[in-house]
């Protein structure tokens, strides 16, 4: 296999740049193949980027994942387009030709030197929250690279920040562009688009939205993460004191015949990891994990769930039925949880300073995925089917060698 | 040591001249380092600065050369690789974060911060002129792949490997390749026939370049990433074999229940593996009946508990598929299932629960602390239990009671994986390096696959052999190493200051050390991590990480004792 130069194959395409489909592009490009690596937002690194800690090492999230994004950006052979879709795809003999839409970037990445003066100049002029590195909710930005956006739905076209660059990477003429259309010609096509967390509105009986203590799973690693707006510490969102008392409610929307009838499948692990860390800060406090079937299925899963219930967190098997505001009343909690003790069939309203609702990760949709044969195109990580990161890095790695074997086997290989 | 120091300073784009007083910074390296040529670049990281670097290293001619940049992080790593590519070996270069650690934290604060970054910037130079690095031969991997075991995750990676153009060594301790699936007739989720999917998965090893060795077992692997020595025995006959990368999918074993719920005492009481033999059969010759009338299959039957303190996976769907095919066979028969919580996680396999209940069978939660109890005097007639969620006990008549085991790592591999440098985990099953590169060994050229790593499904054992498969081409193809100066971060033992106690060969965890014919140590550069463990347990000093040594280290700290700056 004499791959080290440029294959003559077509590049492959791949939509999205989380873990799996980051996984995937840096295999084929290090076997020859030239690689288009499409991602929606404008950071590379997906979801995983948001979450501040890895189960079960309890490793730093985003790092491995930042270093695999900086090796795709460095890559001679796959070229990155962020803030980037795929509208529409069209199969032909040997070929597929893509039709990519490409959101131009208010500020030009090559030329950013994350200086931040963008940011502060815009502060200076009243409109906190305009200019923001990504993800947000981390004050220091994890994702590679580290370019501020710039929301332009609050953006009031001052044009003060073009004038501060120093390198003239805000241009301000980029605000106002509409997207353009990129074309390309590809052998093959991998899907890993990932997830989203569904929106919570339509469960009412967990009023969504009315409490600013009540969070989703993945909002709260963002509040309580080392790197995040508290430093680690796990406040009330409503008026900054310290947590006594926190709930994880699990298969919120998920496991559930109205919204999403299957198990999203890393929730369980994510809420006990939650649950332990939340207790490593604050050993005082009362933690309740309120599950369906704790489903801790993977290599040293179990004995992460041990240690959860070990350490002190409460592990309570039933669906809570009602989470509702209580009245302010000096310093209490202020939102209760509704559920059934199933062994005494009783129903108990419990009280607590913060809730987390965990579940209902949607599967992201594969666009132009049916009209492609499934000799042409592979789906892997959570859009195919939900999986946590080990097991979607590996189905990114395992997408890589069928389509790797598919284009170097088809030159006869080594001779 | 003499010589010229160059510090290219760069002052992105003149951002941080509020905190970062340059002309003042210049004097003090200049005072504490005369050898030092101090030069300014506007933006490093923008690359059009390159050029200027590289006439700057040949006017000056430089021993040692050091960016002052940004972290890392930001654009230095970018910047560090790219100088790397400009400049000449001989030159040793280092980068140092003058931006992020030091402007940005001490804004306000021009004194110190100028301060402290002149220190930084002479520490780094003294660092440089205490550097050492281990010379690293590289000469190219075999382009051949042993591959442990011809289950479904070894078979699945020896068809992407032949198909990649490399040559495949497929060592199967039995006779027949397949594994476990030669014991199971259906596949969950989707009740795909095994025999089928073993058939098209052993289409992929017929292929010129892969050779399958049965009845073959590897003894022992040594040698070196890109050239291990692999010792297979076969029927009695050695063999050595040099390969460039193995893969590990030598599988896991089913446990059987002994002892417990009265298996094997009662007529009737059987593991879940012998109902895969029997519906195997049932469902080939459908003209004999199924004589029984009612089943129960009782869940983490010796898992889950203080000797094995794990979920095993497969067990909940395994129990779904093969109630459901009982079903299949006579719908009529009552089947309930005794659980800790049925383990479905995802899209299809909560399908699969889900058609289970839909398909009348039944489900009943049990405690471990008042497990379920097995009745009958010949043969099974009963099962009793305390449910769990209401309390109450339930008496089942049952003519067949399944006990579901887990599968538990196979005693032989612990060898294999000291021979390769690889943790196991306190079950016994073999690590990578989780949770982001789960099928990597921290020894290049090593990977792992299917249940030697943790019971997987067959179609996630697949995934895992492709997936290994593509990690050992890439490693052959001369890997992710690209951006890494050969030899960095490496140990080394200084063989004139070596006693040769054999310390640092035991407590390498890689097998890096080893005893060299003299009787001193020597580490391989291509399995050393540069964990240091060596160095640290070495009484005379000769093992050492010559990037950072103590000599190094003291003369950085001294540097910061010179600081002539408030």
């Amino acid at each position: 296999m004499d791959s080290s130069k440029r294959s003559d194959s077509l590049p492959v395409l791949v939509v999205g740049a989380g873990v799996c489909g980051l996984t995937a592009a840096l295999d084929l490009a290090r076997l020859g193949i030239p690689v288009h690596l499409i991602e929606r937002e404008g950071h590379i690194g997906g979801q995983v980027m948001r979450l501040d800690k890895l189960y079960p090492s309890d490793h730093c999230a985003f790092c491995p994942v930042w270093t695999d994004g900086a090796a795709c950006l460095a890559h001679p052979l796959i070229t990155v387009h962020r803030r980037t879709s795929l509208d529409s795809l069209d199969p032909e003999p040997d070929r597929i030709a893509a039709v990519l839409k490409v959101q131009p970037p208010a500020i030009d990445p090559e030329a950013c030197i994350f200086c931040g003066l963008c940011r502060a100049v815009c502060e200076e002029n009243g409109a906190p929250g305009t200019i923001t590195m990504q993800p947000v909710g981390l004050p220091w930005d994890p994702a590679a690279p580290p370019v501020p956006v710039i929301d332009s739905a609050l953006c009031s076209r001052c044009r003060e920040c073009s004038a501060v660059c120093p390198t003239g990477a805000v241009r301000p003429d980029w605000l106002d562009l509409s997207p353009t259309t990129l074309r390309l010609a590809v052998a093959d096509v991998i899907f890993a688009t990932g997830f989203v967390e569904m929106d919570h509105s339509p469960l009412v009986e967990y009023s969504p939205g009315s409490h600013p203590d009540v969070f989703t799973a993945i909002d709260f690693e963002a509040w309580t993460a080392e790197a995040g707006p508290n430093a680690g510490l796990i406040r009330r969102r409503s008026n900054g004191a310290q947590a006594r008392s926190v709930a994880f409610i699990q298969c919120v929307g998920a496991r559930d015949q109205r919204f999403l009838p299957y198990c999203s499948a890393v929730c369980c692990m994510h809420a006990l990891k939650q649950a332990r860390w939340v207790k490593r800060r604050l050993p005082e406090a009362s933690i309740a994990v309120f599950f369906t079937d704790l489903r801790s299925v993977g290599k040293g899963y179990e004995g992460y769930a041990r240690a959860a219930a070990e350490e002190g967190v409460l592990l309570v098997r039933s669906r809570p039925g009602m989470v509702f505001s209580l009245p302010e009343q000096n310093g209490g909690s202020t939102v209760a949880v509704r559920y059934e003790d199933m062994r005494s069939a009783e129903v108990i309203t419990a009280e607590f300073d913060l809730v987390v609702l965990g579940g209902g990760l949607a599967l992201c949709p594969l666009p132009g995925a049916s009209v492609l044969d499934a000799k042409r195109s592979e789906i892997c990580g959570f859009c195919r089917e939900p999986v946590d990161v080990s097991q979607a890095v590996v189905q990114g790695s395992s997408a890589a060698a069928i389509i790797a074997a598919r284009l170097i086997g088809r030159k006869g290989g080594r001779q | 040591m003499s010589g010229v120091s160059l510090a290219i300073l760069c002052t992105c784009r003149d951002t941080l001249k509020g905190t970062l007083h340059w002309r003042t910074i210049e004097q003090e390296i200049k005072a504490r380092r005369p050898m030092t040529h101090v030069g300014y670049l506007p933006s490093l990281c923008l690359y059009e600065d390159l050029d200027r670097v590289k006439s700057l290293v040949e006017q000056e001619r430089p021993r040692a050369l050091l960016i002052g940049a940004c972290s890392p992080f930001a654009k230095g790593r970018a910047v560090l690789d790219k100088l790397m590519t400009v400049c000449e070996a001989s030159i040793s270069v280092t980068l140092v974060d003058l931006r992020e650690g030091c402007a940005w934290i001490h804004t306000g604060d021009p004194r110190g911060a100028s301060a402290k970054a002149a220190d930084i910037v002479c520490m780094g130079l003294a660092e440089l002129e205490h550097r050492q690095s281990v010379r690293l031969e590289r000469s190219a991997p075999e382009q051949r792949v042993l591959v442990v075991g011809a289950g479904p995750a070894g078979l699945a990676a020896s068809e992407i490997l032949a198909r990649l153009g490399l040559e495949v060594v497929l060592a199967e301790r039995l006779e027949r390749p397949g594994g476990l699936l030669n014991q199971i007739g259906k596949l969950f989720p989707q009740n795909v026939s095994s025999e089928e999917f073993l058939g098209s998965l052993l289409k992929g090893i017929d292929h010129p370049a892969t050779t399958f060795l049965p009845q073959t077992t590897v003894s022992r692997i040594d040698g070196d990433p890109g050239k291990f020595i692999a010792h297979l025995s076969r029927s009695g006959d050695e063999e050595s074999l040099t390969v460039g990368a193995v893969i590990l999918a030598c599988g896991a074993l089913p446990v059987f229940p002994e002892g417990l719920f009265r298996f094997r005492a009662l007529a009737g009481v059987i593991s879940q593996m012998e109902l895969e033999t029997k519906l195997k059969k049932l469902e080939a010759d459908r003209t004999s009946p199924l004589e029984i009338t009612s089943a129960v299959f009782i869940q983490c039957v010796a898992a889950r508990d203080e000797v094995r303190p794990y979920c095993s996976t497969i067990c909940c769907p395994t129990a779904l598929k093969n109630a459901l095919r009982l079903k299949t066979l006579k719908p009529d028969l009552v089947v309930t299932i005794l659980h800790r919580g049925i383990m479905a996680p995802g899209k299809a396999l909560e399908e699969l629960y889900r058609h289970a209940m839909a398909s009348g069978v039944f489900f009943h939660l049990y405690d471990p602390a008042e497990p379920p109890e097995v009745a009958g005097r010949e043969r099974a007639e009963s099962v009793s239990l305390i449910d769990a969620l209401s309390g109450r006990r339930f008496v089942f008549t049952a003519d067949l009671v399944v006990l579901s085991t887990p599968l538990k790592p196979r005693p032989g591999v612990a060898g294999l994986a000291r021979d390769l440098g690889m943790r196991l985990d306190p079950m016994g099953f073999a690590c990578g390096r989780e949770p982001m590169q789960p099928l990597a060994a921290p020894v290049p050229g090593v990977y792992l696959c299917g249940a030697v790593r943790w019971p997987v499904p067959v179609h996630e054992a697949v995934d895992q052999g492709r997936a290994a498969a593509v990690k050992a081409a890439v490693f052959l193809n001369g890997g992710n190493t690209d951006r890494k100066a050969p030899g960095a971060g490496k140990a080394m033992v200084l063989s004139e200051a070596c006693g040769g106690c054999g310390w640092c060969i035991a407590v390498c965890p890689y097998g890096a050390c080893r005893r060299a014919e003299d009787g001193t140590s020597v580490i391989s550069p291509l399995r050393c991590q540069g964990c240091g463990l060596c160095a640290a347990v070495c009484p005379s000093g000769a093992a050492r990480l010559p990037e950072r040594s103590s000599a190094a280290l003291r003369a950085m700290v001294r540097e910061i004792a010179q600081r002539s700056l408030p």
